[in-house]
């Protein structure tokens, strides 16, 4: 009996890819409880999207070597998540519309970037869904970089994330820099979809944005709370999307998100706030 | 007198004018649109047709044959084509559509050599069992790592290229028969660079079952796959890597053999977890002009040597 | 993100002077050539119908909308660099499933003073005890804001703003649903506010005719400013509330108006 947990983890690849998955589904979670407060969940998935061209580029100028696509990815991110917001202060559009438009146009853009190689289906399957099997050891250290800047941002400005995401009239008030504070959240988001890549890949980069902190909020009545109980259950989701990919043979990635569903749903069940609607 | 002279002088120059004429645009009626799909087809067909062919491959060297995307202008070449020359028993399974939409003529060649079975020659894998949704008994398509192979398909090649260009079929027949002389020295050459390895030095780990038929022919086992499939387009399971990672430790393998053509991060993760290197051979496709596998035979050897040096060491 | 200190007030000055300030949203014209001054201590209340621009000339005080012409001053200076500015929302904006308690919002008055490094002090920890405790809600401080009254909510509002130590309150109709006791209750509240300059945009009539000193009739620039019962006479009224009024005369003699959302037509069917 015991040999169904220890197994899995005899194998360095698999205690990697644990790691990772670890990491991505904690990281998302913290940024994820701000993507959730503030409605911003549309922009998340544009977000991971819209890093395709990067990929694309990272991809085909590194002939595939991972670190040169992980490097790009970080860089187009951060390049997307900064015109994201400018797009949306600006636009005479609505702002899903506007958000919708860009998403939709870098993905075809990095798509049709991959396809100039001949062959490019298994590549781009990778990237849209993740590859957590092949997690290196030194992504796993660009990994633990890029989740140690997010803990300690949200950590440091915890109480002024707050503070944006429920009254940003006060905040302007309050003369705090809120357009900075918003980039730096779009700019959390962008490390949180990096780090995601590996572990679900563009495709379902939202759902570990989005659910977990979707379950904390169904069951607390202070985000602090609401954020804990979101990186608990992307953890638990994390650990056992990799035990059930194991054991019963299915996609790693995948796993993981329906694991993080079946929480919500049960949060959703015991709830008493099931009828608000969720600020999605 | 004269008159006749001249008379029949403007006839002969108005014949040779004409034939002339006639020659030039029947050469290029005449020459056959020769439409290949992998790079290795196509210098086999190279090598059985010579100049009198105009040869078109549609596969850059390197192409992944599995996973291949085409697009119009391919489409275009295999409509225009007089014949298409494919590997086929699902090799290239994105161009069959199109087979089918631009009424190519199509000759599968793999068909024409005895195939084997996929799980036929896994039998001593323990990983028969996690086969999942892969339908049992099918073909495997990599028939041409067995030179025999290659000798068979010059034969249908010869064969065709002549009921294409009836004119030209005794130079086919002689450049075929040159062929597969040279092949047969490759077959004998190949037994002799791998006799130095034992049969226990002889397991084969790739990144996807694309050495059946080598291995078929000289003696080696495939201890496994990283991808468990004949396919580049599927995934292997967490478990399913670990059972290889565990044979490979136990097996004592020294190297796990990467196509060129092929993403090797599964690969790589799997050597770095058995510690055994990766050494890349030239499986579906040949190098560029400039690599060490510009032909076919050149392929061969390459890939023996590579083979060797990786087997032998340990 | 080092911030500037809160800046200084230009002594003598008035606590709100706007000088013909116009706000132009895209086509629209929200705000037209108002011109206003309060004096430290005023308290003011602003009606007009709805998309008069009540919530903008607020906000343009406040500092958190530009004028597109004119200018605004606090305290004789710009409202920009000005901590001591509290904006009370609507109810209607605020979203009341949002994770957090009462004492949480009070105390995010406290945040104009504090570099994000540095923990909430204990004073400023007293400030927000001793501000829930003027407002009645210490005993509601624990409990989630969904979990609130009307009034409640608009108190809790209000100790947020007494955290902040605020001077200049700018409430966005406060009394809009609340029942006639809590209104009195909460306005109450408001004159009491020690050293407090004052604007309310609001709807009742009948409350502002009771509580304020001075009101004002907005409908997008000012029909009318001064004690009430110089500005609500039917000629201005009219102006301001244009069809949406309707004139009942009791048999007191007495004018009772009621400001409806539907035009006086609907009235017919």
């Amino acid at each position: 009996m015991i040999e169904f947990f220890t197994e899995p983890f005899s194998y360095p690849f698999m205690v990697r890819a644990l790691l990772a998955a670890v990491l991505a589904s904690a990281a998302c979670a913290v940024v994820g409880t701000y993507v959730v407060l503030r409605g911003m969940a549309f922009m998340g998935d544009a977000l991971a999207h819209s890093i395709l061209p990067g990929v694309a580029v990272g991809y085909l100028l590194g002939r595939g070597e991972r670190t040169v696509v992980l490097w790009w990815a970080l860089g187009t991110a951060v390049a997307s998540a900064l015109a994201m917001g400018a797009v949306a202060r600006r636009g005479r559009l609505r702002e899903d519309t506007a958000i919708g438009i860009v998403l939709a146009a870098m993905f075809a853009l990095g798509i049709a970037l991959i396809s100039t190689t001949r062959g490019y289906a298994v590549d781009l399957a990778h990237f849209l869904f993740g590859n957590v099997l092949a997690v290196r050891p030194h992504d796993l250290w660009v990994m633990v970089g890029l989740g140690g800047a997010v803990f300690l941002t949200v950590a440091l400005l915890q109480r002024e994330l707050l503070l944006i995401s429920f009254d940003p009239v006060l905040a302007r008030t309050l003369r705090l820099p809120v357009r900075a504070l918003h980039n730096l959240l779009l700019l959390m988001v962008a490390a949180t979809v990096v780090l995601s890549l590996q572990v679900v890949g563009v495709a379902l980069t939202l759902a570990l944005l989005v659910t977990p902190p979707a379950t904390g909020y169904l069951l607390a009545r202070r985000v602090r709370t609401m954020m804990a109980l979101g990186v608990a259950s992307g953890l638990l989701s994390a650990v056992s999307g990799i035990y059930i990919s194991y054991h019963a043979g299915i996609a790693t990635g995948p796993a993981i998100v329906l694991v993080a569903t079946a929480l919500f749903l049960i949060a959703l069940g015991c709830s008493r706030k099931r009828g608000s609607v969720l600020p999605l | 007198m004269m008159r006749r002279k001249t008379r029949n002088h403007m006839r002969r120059v108005l014949f040779a004018a004409l034939l002339v004429v006639f020659y030039a645009g029947g050469t290029a009626l005449s020459e056959p649109l020769v439409v290949s799909t992998t790079t290795i087809v196509g210098d086999i067909v190279r090598q059985v047709a010579g100049d009198r062919a105009e040869l078109v491959v549609l596969y850059p060297p390197g192409t992944d044959p599995h996973s291949f995307e085409p697009q119009p202008r391919d489409a275009r070449k295999l409509a225009q084509a007089d014949v298409v020359f494919a590997v086929g028993a699902g090799l290239e399974e994105t161009l069959e559509s199109l087979f089918a939409a631009t009424d190519a003529r199509v000759i599968e060649l793999a068909p024409h050599v005895p195939l084997l079975r996929w799980d036929t020659h896994q039998e001593h894998n323990d990983n028969h069992d996690l086969h999942e949704g892969h339908a049992h008994g099918v073909y495997d398509p990599h028939v041409w790592l067995d030179p025999a192979n290659v000798i068979r398909w010059t034969r249908v090649l010869e064969e065709e290229l002549a009921k294409l260009d009836p004119a030209g079929a005794e130079h086919y027949a002689t450049r075929a028969a040159r062929y597969r002389e040279e092949l047969r020295e490759l077959d004998s050459w190949i037994e002799e660079q791998l006799s130095i390895l034992p049969p226990k030095r002889r397991l084969l780990v790739t990144d996807h079952a694309v050495l059946g038929y080598f291995a078929n022919r000289y003696e080696f086992e495939e201890v496994g796959a990283v991808i468990p499939a004949l396919t580049t387009l599927a995934e292997p399971t967490p478990k399913e890597l670990a059972r290889l990672v565990d044979t490979v430790r136990e097996l004592g393998v020294p190297a796990v053999f990467v196509s060129s053509s092929v993403n090797p991060a599964l690969s790589q993760a799997l050597a770095r977890e058995a510690d055994v290197e990766t050494v890349r051979l030239y499986t579906e496709s040949l190098s560029d002009d400039t690599g060490p596998a510009p032909t076919y035979i050149q392929l061969m050897r390459h890939n023996v040597g590579a083979i060797v040096e990786a087997l032998e060491g340990r | 993100m080092r911030r500037k200190g809160p800046v200084d007030h230009v002594p003598g000055s008035p606590a709100v002077e706007m000088l013909a300030v116009t706000v132009h949203y895209q086509r629209t014209v929200a705000l037209d050539r108002v011109t206003m001054h309060l004096p430290s201590g005023g308290h003011i209340a602003v009606l007009g119908p709805n998309g008069a621009g009540k919530s903008t000339l607020l906000k343009v005080v406040a500092g958190v909308v530009s004028p597109t012409s004119g200018e605004v001053r606090v305290h004789g200076r710009g409202p920009q660099r000005h901590t001591c500015i509290a904006y009370l929302p609507q109810r209607s904006a605020v979203d009341w499933s949002f994770p957090i308690t009462v004492r949480e919002v009070v105390a995010m008055g406290r945040m104009g003073g504090l570099p994000p490094w540095r923990r909430a002090s204990a004073h400023d920890r007293a400030r927000v005890e001793e501000s829930l405790a003027q407002v009645g809600l210490s005993e509601l401080a624990n409990r989630h804001i969904g979990e609130l009254s009307g009034g409640q909510e608009q108190r809790m509002f209000l100790a947020r703003a007494l955290a902040q130590r605020a001077q200049l309150f700018l409430m966005d109709e406060p009394l809009a649903g609340l029942d006639v006791g809590t209104q009195r209750e909460l306005l109450r509240l408001v004159r009491e506010l020690p050293h407090a300059t004052v604007i309310v945009a609001m709807h009742e009539l009948g409350m502002a005719q009771e509580s304020f000193p001075q009101v004002m009739l907005l409908n997008t620039g000012i029909v009318a400013a001064g004690p009430p019962e110089s500005v609500f006479i039917p000629e201005y009224l009219a102006q301001a509330y244009g069809r949406t009024l309707q004139f009942v005369r009791s048999a007191e003699g007495t004018l009772a108006v009621s400001d409806s959302c539907r035009p006086p037509e609907d009235a017919d069917r």
